[in-house]
């Protein structure tokens, strides 16, 4: 005994169908001329890019810092330490660069995170870059992009 | 046209519910618990991606994030028992995607944006609107038929607009580049980053990845056992991807599930129902209108 299959009515295929249109016709231009700023529809662009096997390079940036105990630490990199996740303190690179004073930003992140702990005196903002040939790590440089005293 | 409105049994969407809502609690604590974190960041570094700028949504605020997570998932968790009546699970499912919207745009707005978060939105936004589904109920119904293929859409597309972007943005020489020895060196487990030492091996999966991004409408086309094998592909390059680089891709991953046959897991449970209670062991139980229809 086949049960009966429940129908929609006329308006309820209108607008799904009309839904689905536009998502989809959304998703394929965000996907063709669109950014990561179109969020959810934008292009999927993890691992979207090219590094060639040869003279390629792999690069890193982080952050490290001088703690109020006299340590020298890499500032850990997920969002529960200092509010912001590595990729995103990448994402926004170029802001540190030029303007090191948001570093202070992530040391009043990291105060509030971690009240009792000891706190950053001096942040670093480093970048690691590993040259490729035949698709091996040939040689490995390090740079300091920006420093800041935290007032 | 009738595709998308395919009639499936009311009762998968019931399980993509329990799934979908069940998940959410996983999602909104781990996966994007950042939108708390970030309530603690200055707002400097708040960068609102062009959905937060259209809806005027402000930097975060502490008490804010954890009020909207408490209403999001206890929005989640009513419309997962599937026993609102319509009208209440439109008005909760909504209010939940809502909510689940404000969130995930929070923790994408401070200068990453993921990419594992299409389906889990769409998911959100159609599963209210197949209304009332019991976990029993294998009636073929248009409402939950769309509502699971554009589950199935929002997967396939994840997917294939992968493997777009990677010829938009990394040319068509992509898949005999280093990308995966990239990834490797910066967040590679120590078992995955022996491979960097055989860089054929990575170009090897670079190739099988595209191939495979650019066939997965495969799983929109394809029936029975053919799709549920492609279904399970998927799922181990996900368990792969995870034990190589930890990046689990998990709000997308689970509703691989909206692939399969779910309704039929009612039938099963009922026989192990019944061998629980020293029932017929073994006997296959008379479950009506099960597998009444082509399920797709």
């Amino acid at each position: 005994m086949a049960p009966q299959v429940s129908r929609l009515r006329r308006v309820s295929r209108v607008w799904r169908l009309g839904a689905t249109a536009a998502v989809l016709g959304g998703l394929l231009l965000a996907s063709a001329y669109g950014t990561n700023d179109d969020f959810p529809l934008g292009p999927m662009t993890q691992f979207a890019f090219y590094i060639p096997a040869n003279g390629g390079t792999i690069n890193a940036q982080w952050l490290e810092a001088d703690t109020t105990d006299g340590e020298h630490v890499v500032v850990p990199t997920d969002a529960g330490s200092t509010g912001l996740k590595r990729a995103e303190v990448e994402g926004q690179i170029n802001r540190f660069v030029h303007d090191p004073a948001l570093l202070q930003d992530i040391a009043e992140a990291q105060r509030r995170l971690h009240p009792g702990g000891p706190r950053y005196a001096r942040i670093y903002l480093v970048k690691q870059i590993k040259t490729l040939r035949d698709g091996r790590v040939v040689a490995t440089r390090m740079i300091t992009l920006a420093t800041w005293t935290v007032r | 046209m009738s595709w998308l409105l395919a009639p499936v049994p009311r009762a998968r969407i019931a399980w993509l519910r329990l799934i979908a809502y069940l998940f959410l609690v996983v999602d909104m604590l781990m996966v994007t618990s950042s939108s708390l974190a970030h309530a603690r960041v200055p707002h400097d570094l708040y960068r609102p991606v062009l959905a937060a700028r259209i809806l005027h949504i402000p930097p975060p605020d502490l008490g804010v994030m954890w009020g909207l997570m408490t209403v999001v998932l206890g929005c989640g968790l009513a419309c997962a028992t599937g026993r609102m009546p319509r009208a209440a699970g439109y008005l909760l499912g909504f209010a939940c995607a809502a909510g689940y919207f404000w969130w995930v745009v929070i923790s994408m707005s401070y200068g990453k944006v993921d990419h594992d978060h299409l389906a889990i939105v769409i998911a959100l936004l159609v599963l209210p609107t197949a209304g009332p589904a019991r976990f029993e109920d294998q009636t073929p119904c248009e409402a939950a038929g769309w509502a699971v293929r554009c589950v199935e859409l929002a997967v396939v597309a994840a997917y294939f607009l992968s493997a777009w972007a990677k010829m938009r943005f990394g040319g068509p020489n992509w898949p005999n580049g280093s990308t995966l020895a990239w990834a490797l060196q910066r967040r590679g487990t120590p078992p995955a980053r022996h491979l960097l030492d055989y860089p054929w091996t990575l170009q090897i999966s670079q190739w099988v990845t595209i191939i495979m991004e650019f066939s997965s409408p495969l799983l929109l086309i394809l029936r029975g056992r053919p799709r549920y094998a492609l279904a399970a592909f998927w799922a181990g390059f996900h368990v792969i991807t995870f034990a190589m680089m930890t990046i689990s891709f998990l709000p997308h991953a689970i509703f691989l599930t909206a692939f399969l046959p779910l309704e039929r897991l009612a039938s099963r449970t009922q026989v192990w129902r019944e061998r629980a209670r020293g029932g017929p062991a073994g006997q296959p139980v008379t479950v009506i209108g099960d597998q009444a229809v082509d399920t797709v």
